[in-house]
This record gives C-alpha cells, sequence and structure tokens, in this order.
C-alpha cells in the first residue's frame, strides 16, 4: 500500500526522538541518515525542534514544594503510628490536642517544651534540630502564595516547617539558631512578609 | 534497543538515587525528602499534564511519595528509579480519571488517535517557516496544548520536557511502543493545526 510504503521510507513517527536526543545505535544512524537526504524530513525535524524548545520554555505547573512536603511527611507519620511497629516519633499528645482545639490553636513555646519534655511519654524528637526543647511558631500561610515565596520567607526569617499542614492549616515553624532572639526575629520577619503569612501565633 | 539496559546504567547519580531508596526502605525520612525534592517536580508535571487539575496533581504527588516511602523495599532495579517512580504516578493518576469518570464526569477518550481517524492520503507537507516560529511562541504553544487531550498532552510532556525515550515512556504508561508512537505522532498533528490556525499560518510550503 502506497501509504504504508511512505511511512516506513520516511521515519516521521521516530522523529519526535531524534529531536529529542534518545534515539540510539542502528536506528538513529538510519534516521540520521535519511533525514539528511529528505527536506520534507528535515522541516518536520526543525518544527518538533521547535515545538520541543516551546514546550521547555512554556511549560507551567510548579510543584507544592515546601507545604507538599509538609503534607507527606505528616501522611509519613500517621502512617508510622498506624503500622504501630515502628517506634514513632511523633508526640501523639499533641495532635490530639490540636484537633481538640475547634479554633486556630495557640500554643505557648513553654507549652510545647512542657508536653515533649513530660517523664514517660515519648521525648525523642523527629529528625533531632539539635535543641532538647523546641521554641516553634504556629504559621497559617495564605493559599495563594507562590513556593518560591514561600521558600524565601522561611529562609529570611530562619526557621523550617517542623510539623502540620495541622487543623486549619497551621503549620508549626521552629527557628533554626537557639535562643530567645532568634525566636522574636522568626516572629518579627514572618509578621513583615504579609504576601505570604496570615498569621503568626506563639 | 534494551530500555532496561540503557536505563539501568550505574551512573553516579543513578547509584546514589537507589542509594537513598535503600535508606528510605529502611524507615529514613530524611532519605525521603531528598527524592522528594528530586522528584516532586517531575511527578507534579507528569500527574498536570494528565489531569489538568492542580490540586489533583498535588493530591497524586502526595499518593505517589507515600507508595514510594510504603514500597521502597519492592524496587527491583529493572528499570531507573525514575521510570519507576513515573510508573507509579501513571497508576495513580490513571485511578483519579477512573474516579472521575465514576463520579460523574465527561468519561475520558481512551483512544483519542481513534478519533483522528486514519491519516488521510499520503504523508503531511512540510511545516512551513510561519509554523515553526509558532511552535516557539510560549504564549499559543500554551493555549494550543491546553486543547490537546490529557492522553496526548502527557505523550509530549514525557517526549518534550522530560526527554524520555519511546521505550521509556511505554515503561512509564505501561502501553506498546507503538501507541506511544502514535501519541506523539497524532498530538504533533493537532498541535501543527492549532498553531496554524491560532498564528494565521498556511504552513504550507
Amino acid at each position: 500500500m502506497a501509504e504504508t510504503d511512505e511511512r516506513e521510507e520516511h521515519p516521521v513517527e521516530l522523529l519526535p526522538w531524534l529531536a529529542n536526543g534518545t534515539l540510539e545505535g542502528e536506528e538513529r544512524e538510519r534516521v540520521q541518515r535519511h533525514v539528511e537526504g529528505c527536506a520534507r524530513c528535515r522541516a518536520e525535524l526543525e518544527f518538533l525542534q521547535a515545538l520541543r524548545s516551546g514546550v521547555k520554555a512554556s511549560w507551567a505547573g510548579e510543584a507544592p514544594g515546601e507545604l507538599g512536603w509538609a503534607r507527606l511527611r505528616a501522611a509519613v507519620r500517621r502512617e508510622r503510628q498506624a503500622s504501630g511497629g515502628r517506634r514513632p516519633r511523633w508526640m501523639p499528645d499533641l495532635r490530639a490536642v490540636a484537633m481538640a482545639a475547634s479554633v486556630l490553636v495557640v500554643v505557648q513555646a513553654g507549652v510545647i517544651a512542657f508536653l515533649l519534655g513530660r517523664p514517660g511519654g515519648e521525648t525523642a524528637l523527629y529528625e533531632p534540630l539539635g535543641a532538647e526543647s523546641q521554641a516553634v511558631l504556629q504559621v497559617r500561610f495564605r493559599p495563594d502564595a507562590s513556593e518560591g515565596r514561600i521558600r524565601a520567607v522561611l529562609r529570611e526569617a530562619g526557621v523550617e516547617i517542623v510539623s502540620g499542614p495541622g487543623a486549619l492549616g497551621v503549620y508549626s515553624v521552629a527557628p533554626v539558631e537557639d535562643g530567645e532572639e532568634a525566636l522574636e526575629r522568626a516572629r518579627r520577619r514572618l509578621e513583615a512578609a504579609r504576601d505570604v503569612v496570615v498569621e503568626v501565633r506563639g | 534497543m534494551r530500555e532496561a539496559g540503557h536505563e539501568a546504567t550505574a551512573t553516579p547519580d543513578e547509584t546514589d538515587v537507589r542509594a537513598l531508596l535503600e535508606r528510605v526502605a529502611e524507615g529514613d525520612e530524611g532519605a525521603l525528602r531528598q527524592l522528594y525534592d528530586r522528584y516532586a517536580g517531575a511527578v507534579y508535571r507528569f500527574a498536570l499534564s494528565r489531569l489538568d487539575s492542580p490540586a489533583d496533581a498535588a493530591d497524586v504527588l502526595n499518593e505517589v511519595m507515600l507508595e514510594v516511602w510504603r514500597g521502597a523495599a519492592r524496587f527491583r532495579g529493572g528499570s531507573s528509579v525514575r521510570t519507576w517512580i513515573l510508573g507509579i504516578a501513571h497508576h495513580k493518576t490513571v485511578d483519579r480519571i477512573r474516579r472521575r469518570v465514576r463520579d460523574g464526569w465527561v468519561p475520558e477518550d481512551e483512544a483519542p488517535e481513534a478519533a483522528d481517524g486514519a491519516a488521510p492520503g499520503g504523508p503531511d507537507p512540510a511545516p512551513g517557516e510561519a509554523v515553526i516560529a509558532a511552535a516557539q511562541d510560549a504564549d499559543l504553544l500554551r493555549r494550543c496544548m491546553e486543547r490537546l487531550s490529557g492522553l496526548l498532552r502527557q505523550a509530549v510532556y514525557l517526549a518534550f520536557f522530560e526527554d524520555r525515550s519511546y521505550p521509556e515512556i511505554a515503561r512509564i504508561l505501561d502501553c506498546p511502543v507503538g501507541t506511544v508512537k502514535t501519541r506523539v505522532f497524532h498530538a504533533k498533528r493537532a498541535l501543527r493545526e492549532c498553531l496554524e490556525r491560532l498564528a494565521g499560518a498556511g504552513g504550507r510550503s
């Protein structure tokens, strides 16, 4: 059939992979050789290369990043608890406190320290940040805040997300540095970032 | 070309991520974080290319990485870690499509290329300069990509954004290589028609 012969003669269906550089060996040589001698396939290849660079330049859609990781980690923690066999590194009582409150949880730095240091309870911290008791702030982010801005604000404030999202989309953040000064500086900088942060407590 | 052999080459990069996966299998959350940082973008974009919903794509990303967390020990090394993870992403994406159909959304056309009909007699004429230029116009291209079906858009994403080989795409999408080639062929043709229309270019040379 003429059409089949045409398509076998012109390896049009392989040109996209010549364009993206993934053809190999004999197949690549064969297609390359054909293209060198065929004006129409050369033009087709040029179009595909233009598409490829256009696609790379114009593809929109940023992955959730920091907040996506916080969400994943929360899910992983729940799995660990549920699986029972593993040693939980997350303090269950804290979550129970958060869930019990139907309003935004306001947790003072001291209260966190108390809960985490309680005798008989699980005292190991997940991803140890080097501090025995963690001073944390409770933060809510604007839903339209970009990933880039969130990351920049966290960096400038010198904090890391340590848990969340909890009830009402609240995250706990802790300063990387110890001390009251670092905590205050973090609070000030977070509060100042109105394009990203809705509210800071703690 | 044996895709598995080509893919499973122990480049320094591939060795690194396999080591990370082993640590994940041992319950190392830090290793999971590193895998997340490495692959979240690709998984998210892959899901978004098919689902066209940022919220759904974010959900799929979460489900995929959770699956990586649970199933790290199951990775056998028959493909690259990237292919394995994108394969999981494919299953989660398909699950979500099925849920949409079940919940009464417009049913997904599983074989959009069939709808295009057989290729008309003879191959397409060579693309002209105008449409080649239009392909590089981000605005025009984005509009045309939006009009593609999820299946075709996803194929374009894997071939041209991720630069995957066609055997690897077949592996990720769990379909024959012929299907991969056909989808990209139809996607390219649809994009060309759309670009020609929007750019007002005849495109014939």
